[in-house]
């Protein structure tokens, strides 16, 4: 089983909870029931504006350990956990001053490192390994 | 570390401008966990290089350059992503691409992608990362390759949706491209043989099995394991999940045997089990699908348990009298609603942390199989974990 976000509430045991007895010998799709139990409730999207912003999308990142939500705000905000904010999810970036209007989804690029200019010899870096980077 | 080796059947037709792209079943991953591989695009012409990453299920991921006419890669090796690129979709007619400085949380707008005439609904990446596709109100799909440089150079406009487009996905392993459309429709685009323009190969309505209103969301099923019935060799297909304002879930078998031609039948269409729109659907690697919905609910669905009896062919078998108003005998293999989160505002018993309004999507974790994040109009975005309840 993949651990959640690399670390942080891998191992842990169930918070106590008043909620049906759970069990993680069924798999998901075989189960009979399910119950869904909120971890965070993530708040920050309109907090400048009078009325309630709607949050139109949220799109976990590859990796899964940021997730960015945009919204009628105009805004795209990133969110992460924070150890220094006792492992709770913070906004860690917003995206702002570009769009004019709502903005209605968000995407992640599946490998963001080769849009950069990559060098493959500085990218693949160990030198020792047998040569990854075969000149001309 | 084991060595893995990568079979690479590249053809002088793949090079384009410059760029390689690669297809997926060109190459042979032997390694014995099942895993895909996805491919990038370097340029060629200043490299002489060929990048392969392992998806998200593999991360951190592995990178491998090898000389493109050589047939073997060498050991994968961990990289440090030095940034990563985001897109945002937006009413003002523009999309824009983010990108991250370094480790930082520092976000620069590197590119403002413009060709819409009017509201962008949605964005997606080519599981490679090559091509970015946009859609939006003016019934056209856009597709655009990202050139070195952050330059985004439009290579199709796919014209075909009567009404606004709601969203795109691509398939999770190939340049196929999937629409949905308040036309109630579902396009399937792919790239021709030549490679040079993009056109629709199938286009889904109600005659097909689908939906009778507008198609909000499609979501493919991250993994192949549905077997096709009387299909030889145990072959393992993957679905798509689609909904619609006509309160409906459907469920697409996806025949990608032949990438340039991505086909989709139809397998099942079950109501989502609430009277307001079904909004948001998402295919879950615990093989769950979520479904935020209009009546600001949040609602699970497990697939059928029985997988016996079959029928080929019409598929007539009809096991319950309910969801006649669907027809087509579907209903015999409709999903299970298995969990729910109600509105705060449910009259029938509000849930302590649900939603106060709309839920507009609902994302699976790409690597924990019970987490689930869900956005509203209410303002808020919400993040579950998944548990099944003892039986007994």
């Amino acid at each position: 089983m993949l651990s959640f976000l690399g670390r942080g509430r891998g191992g842990e045991e169930p918070e106590p909870s008043s909620q049906p007895m759970e069990t993680s010998d069924v798999s998901l799709a075989d189960a009979e029931r399910v119950t869904l139990r909120c971890e965070a409730v993530l708040e920050g999207h309109g907090a400048e504006e009078v009325s309630v912003a709607r949050v139109w999308h949220c799109a976990w990142d590859p990796t899964g350990k940021t997730l960015a939500t945009c919204s009628s705000d105009k805004t795209c905000r990133i969110w992460a956990k924070s150890a220094a904010a006792g492992n709770t999810w913070v906004t860690v970036a917003e995206l702002e001053g570009v769009h004019s209007r709502t903005v209605r989804q968000a995407a992640w690029s599946p490998c963001g490192a080769f849009n950069r200019s990559i060098t493959p010899t500085a990218a693949v870096s160990p030198s020792s390994q047998s040569p990854l980077f075969f000149p001309r | 570390m084991p060595t893995r080796c990568a079979r690479l059947n590249i053809t002088a037709s793949e090079i384009k401008r410059g760029l390689w792209r690669l297809r997926r079943q060109n190459c042979n991953w032997g390694d014995p966990t099942p895993r895909s591989l996805q491919i990038c695009v370097v340029d060629i012409q200043k490299t002489k290089s060929i990048l392969l990453l392992l998806d998200p299920t593999g991360f951190p991921p592995s990178i491998a350059t090898t000389h493109p006419r050589l047939t073997h890669v060498h050991p994968s090796t961990p990289i440090h992503t030095t940034g990563r690129l985001l897109a945002t979709a937006s009413f003002d007619a523009s999309t824009a691409v983010w990108a991250q400085s370094g480790s930082t949380n520092e976000w620069e707008c590197v590119a403002v992608v413009e060709g819409h005439e009017n509201e962008v609904k949605s964005c997606a990446w080519s599981p490679s990362g090559s091509l970015l596709a946009t859609c939006g109100r003016d019934k056209s799909v856009w597709i655009w390759e990202v050139q070195p440089g952050h330059d985004f150079e439009c290579v199709a406009v796919l014209n075909g949706h009567t009404q606004d487009v709601k969203q795109v996905v691509w398939h999770p392993a190939e340049d196929a491209l999937v629409s949905t459309s308040y036309d109630d429709s579902i396009k399937v685009w792919t790239e021709d043989e030549g490679g040079d323009d993009w056109s629709c190969a199938q286009t889904l309505t109600k005659e097909e099995g689908g939906h009778t209103s507008t198609v909000w969301c499609a979501s493919f099923e991250p993994e192949p394991s549905f077997e096709q019935p009387g299909a030889s060799g145990g072959t393992k297909r993957r679905r798509l999940a689609t909904c619609s304002d006509d309160r409906t879930i459907a469920i697409w078998r996806v025949d990608d045997s032949r990438p340039l031609t991505l086909r989709l039948e139809i397998d099942a269409k079950f109501p989502c089990g609430h009277d307001r729109p079904a909004l948001s659907v998402s295919w879950g690697r615990c093989g769950l699908i979520a479904e935020g919905g209009g009546d600001d609910s949040v609602r699970l669905f497990a697939p059928p348990l029985a997988h016996g009896g079959l029928e080929g062919g019409g598929g007539g078998g009809s096991t319950s009298g309910n969801g006649d108003s669907l027809g087509d005998g579907f209903e015999g293999r409709a999903w299970r609603e298995v969990g729910r989160v109600e509105s705060a505002h449910s009259e029938s018993g509000a849930a302590l942390n649900g939603h106060e309004d709309e839920v507009n999507c609902v994302a699976w974790h790409p690597t924990d199989p019970r987490c689930l994040a869900t956005a509203s109009d209410d303002g808020t975005v919400r993040i579950w974990s998944v548990h099944s309840c003892a039986s007994t």
